[in-house]
């Protein structure tokens, strides 16, 4: 399970959940970290897509490894990519790569071959914009995947199965999401179940867990921890291995599912969750 | 003395011919004389950008001069001029971006020499099997199958990003003789693989049909259905297999 090799005739899917709620426009964890939660997580799904339009570049375009879909949840629930995106559930990567909303220059850091530092001009392309606003309906948003990854597990039988990468800072507003969370998981290709994977933001300075293989102790960090700790999958072999080589202590049984994070770590279980075991 | 050449090539499954990213130089037979013969195969990286062209360029210069230690630094410098020549276009952002990377491909060259000896440079995982009266006598640069791993050490179109080889170049080369008989095989990462775990059951795969064969679309048919059936990666499939004959 898990082996089936990513290709343009069985190509992969990742479908991000993003929590637009009124509650991302305050910062992380206690103010430890400058920027909102939603515009650190829109740079953060900004630079993930990025980096799997770098991974499929080849010669001249983009080979067709993946399709990308991005639903937020806040005031409203649905696709949430802009431009000539807009309104889509899920995109081909060579169309993520030729539509971004506008490509920024930012300055990044980088050594200059002798010791020291030189700051230099990147390109910082934009497909995602932040918002916050009104509630968190979690359910809508997971019910809504799972009406797009039935079509896509029936249509692409013997591709890797998709991956959905849930991200929150908070409870559900419209009811309990675990049953859709199951639906979600039930749904399989010949190579194995979906994956859904939650990423718990950081609200507050309390102890983070990383890809955990037991809900004992999550629920004195938060009421809604084990909650996200049983809707999430357990980590295939592939992605234990790459969150190892990332420094996690990562059991066999351990669940995709992390509890107050921060922003790096949100970047690298973003990282960790988006790893094409097979790629051909 | 004779030598003949059989080459065998095969894209990934699921892609063109034009997708191709492998490259194989060789004649289809040849005497040896005076002058050596030189042979390379060159397996440009999945990964990277432009891979054939950085691979065709490294079996092309060896076919004309062998790659060696002592020569390799200045002749890489040199190609990857040439790669950054002929991939330079007008490009989307994302592919001038991944062109700037550079390619890799893994590297194997063969030479052999009319007095009995023969020598190989490579980098990568692409192997050299040396058999002689159904035993096998040489594996390079790899000995065992479970030394195939997807981060090998390639050569790169960037000069400076090949620092790791320049540190170690002695072991990329080996040297070795040969007798009338003998039979060379030249394979990319995937079959190369696949041969070894063979070996290691204590088969000999080279007496199997795969290499037995004289033309192209008998072997692309054993290589699909070895794909299909899970024995074999799905990977672009390079073969060169030279035998000398016995006069």
């Amino acid at each position: 399970m898990y082996t089936a090799e990513i290709s343009r005739r069985n190509p992969g899917c990742f479908l991000f959940l993003i929590d637009q709620s009124y509650s991302m426009s305050e910062p992380f964890g206690g103010g430890s970290f400058g920027m909102s939660k939603s515009q650190a997580m829109a740079d953060a799904i900004n630079r993930l897509l990025d980096t799997l339009v770098a991974r499929c570049a080849k010669g001249e375009g983009v080979m067709r490894y993946f399709q990308v879909g991005v639903i937020g949840y806040g005031n409203t629930v649905g696709p949430a990519l802009g431009g000539s995106l807009k309104d889509r559930e899920l995109v081909w990567i060579d169309e993520i790569a030729d539509n971004p909303l506008r490509v920024e220059e930012r300055r990044k850091k980088e050594s200059d071959g002798a010791g020291g530092l030189v700051e230099v001009s990147v390109m910082f392309p934009v497909w995602f914009d932040p918002v916050a606003d009104n509630g968190t309906p979690m359910c809508q948003a997971l019910w809504l995947a799972h009406t797009i990854l039935e079509n896509w597990v029936a249509q692409h039988p013997k591709s890797f199965p998709p991956v959905v990468i849930n991200i929150t800072d908070g409870e559900s507003t419209d009811g309990d999401p675990y049953p859709a969370s199951a639906a979600i998981r039930e749904l399989e290709t010949e190579d194995g179940n979906v994956l859904l994977l939650n990423l718990h933001l950081s609200s507050c300075r309390a102890p983070q867990v990383f890809f955990p293989d037991s809900e004992s102790g999550l629920a004195e960090q938060d009421k809604y921890a084990p909650l996200l700790f049983n809707m999430s999958s357990h980590l295939p072999a592939f992605m234990r291995s790459a969150a190892r080589d990332l420094g996690y202590t990562v059991s066999d049984t351990a669940r995709g599912f992390v509890f107050n994070a921060e922003i790096q770590d949100a970047i690298q279980f973003l990282d960790i969750g988006t790893r094409a075991a097979n790629m051909r | 003395m004779h030598v003949s050449v059989r080459p065998f090539w095969l894209p990934k499954a699921g892609h063109s011919k034009e997708e191709y990213e492998d490259e194989l130089s060789h004649r289809r037979k040849a005497k040896l004389r005076k002058e050596a013969l030189h042979f390379a195969i060159a397996d440009g990286a999945t990964e990277s950008s432009f891979s054939n062209v950085w691979a065709r360029l490294l079996v092309k210069s060896n076919s004309r001069a062998p790659l060696n230690r002592n020569n390799v630094q200045q002749r890489i410098k040199e190609l990857g001029k040439r790669w950054e020549q002929r991939t330079a276009k007008p490009l989307p952002w994302y592919a001038e971006r991944k062109r700037q990377q550079g390619s890799f491909a893994a590297f194997l060259g063969l030479s052999l020499e009319e007095k009995g000896t023969w020598s190989a440079f490579a980098v990568g995982d692409s192997c050299l099997f040396q058999v002689r009266n159904d035993s096998l006598m040489t594996c390079f640069p790899i000995e065992r199958s479970d030394q195939f791993r997807s981060q090998q050490l390639l050569i790169s179109s960037i000069h400076w990003k090949n620092e790791k080889i320049w540190e170690r170049l002695s072991d990329f080369e080996k040297s070795g003789s040969w007798q009338p008989g003998d039979v060379f095989f030249m394979m990319t990462d995937a079959l190369a693989q696949w041969f070894l775990s063979r070996c290691e059951e204590g088969g000999t795969p080279w007496k199997g049909n795969l290499f037995t064969y004289g033309d192209l679309p008998l072997f692309s048919t054993d290589i699909e259905s070895m794909r299909a059936s899970g024995e074999i990666r799905n990977d672009d499939v390079t073969l060169l297999i030279i035998t000398i004959h016995r006069p």
